[in-house]
């Protein structure tokens, strides 16, 4: 995986490349990944185990069930009704992990490309269950996919964050581990 | 590797950010949670958006991360060892900073939603508790690439 300043499609003169290098834009980009995560750390505070709110219909079970009841997909309202709803508890706990891990993540921006896709993916999945649900402004889902592909795209975490220190030290590595990092980096 | 023993180059400033963070979260956690019971279950809320833009801290989903006194001074006391190690150049020091964030991380899943929660915390902990453990750990065990080790 590379980036703009690498790619030779990027080339022309600097003033109508990509501005990626910029102080500015290095600013906006970390904040943008804090925030995110911040995001993601927020939406795993209010998932509460051991039911996730099955007992009550209330909680990540009411905002799961929107699928059904106010579907935007009709193959995502099946996938819901039949696979998750009859195995919630152990959905919930993936829910929980996956959102506490890309909070965390992203929050230090460690392997952030690797979390970014799926963080993109989780944002997809929430929207096609919950986007038409009442007093839910769709848009946000939407917004939530494309962050985490900008946080993709510009590789974030190595403004600010541990992909940026560790690159050089994986790079020099011949160690299956490192190359991963390097990819998911 | 430099034996395995001191954390050098590049790493040591990123490690003495994080492990001041995780003091500086101890500190707010600690007075936070002053009123709360020691071991409290469900206990008050660090919410930065509740603390920087007033938003209801009762919203379900205004709620960041919680803590009991218990969890704040857990907390802090990793944060402060992870600094004495990063301060000191202590490998081991800042690698049991990192298992106890872990050990925390992991009390959260165990324990969160039930009666007893020693800690206090909930998911939004779990992340931080999961983003410290990492990042000290690997921090602490990649080994310094030729170019760090000349500076």
């Amino acid at each position: 995986m590379t980036t703009g300043e690498t790619d030779p499609r990027a080339a022309g003169p600097p003033m109508d490349r990509p501005a990626l290098g910029g102080r500015a834009s290095r600013a906006a980009i970390w904040l943008v990944r804090i925030v995110v995560a911040l995001v993601w750390l927020q939406g795993a505070g209010w998932k509460r185990p051991p039911d996730f709110g099955e007992s009550t219909a209330s909680g990540l079970y009411r905002y799961t069930a929107y699928a059904v009841d106010y579907p935007v997909f009709g193959p995502w309202k099946w996938f819901v009704q039949d696979i998750v709803l009859p195995n919630f508890t152990a959905f919930g706990w993936l829910v929980l992990i996956t959102e506490a891990a890309l909070g965390a993540f992203l929050l230090i921006g460690l392997a952030t490309r690797f979390w970014a896709i799926v963080g993109a993916l989780q944002a997809l999945a929430i929207g096609l269950s919950a986007a038409n649900g009442p007093n839910e402004f769709g848009g946000t889902y939407w917004v939530l996919v494309v962050a985490n592909l900008a946080l993709f795209a510009t590789a974030a975490g190595r403004v600010g964050g541990l992909d940026g220190v560790l690159r050089p030290a994986w790079r020099a590595s011949r160690r299956r581990v490192a190359r991963w990092m390097v990819a998911c980096s | 590797m430099d034996g395995g023993l001191l954390v050098t180059g590049r790493s040591r400033p990123a490690l003495l950010v994080l492990a001041a963070l995780a003091v500086v979260l101890g500190v707010v956690a600690l007075i936070k949670a002053r009123d709360v019971g020691f071991t409290d279950a469900n206990p008050a809320s660090v919410d930065p958006g509740a603390m920087l833009f007033g938003t209801d801290d009762d919203l379900p989903w205004g709620k960041l991360l919680q803590f009991n006194p218990l969890g704040a001074l857990v907390t802090f006391s990793f944060g402060v060892l992870a600094l004495i190690g990063g301060w000191l150049r202590l490998r081991w020091l800042v690698l049991v900073a990192a298992v106890g964030f872990g050990a925390c991380a992991i009390q959260v899943l165990v324990q969160f939603g039930r009666d007893s929660n020693v800690l206090g915390g909930r998911g939004g902990n779990l992340g931080v508790f999961l983003a410290l453990s990492v990042g000290l750990a690997v921090l602490a065990l990649t080994p310094v690439a030729d170019e760090d080790r000349r500076s």
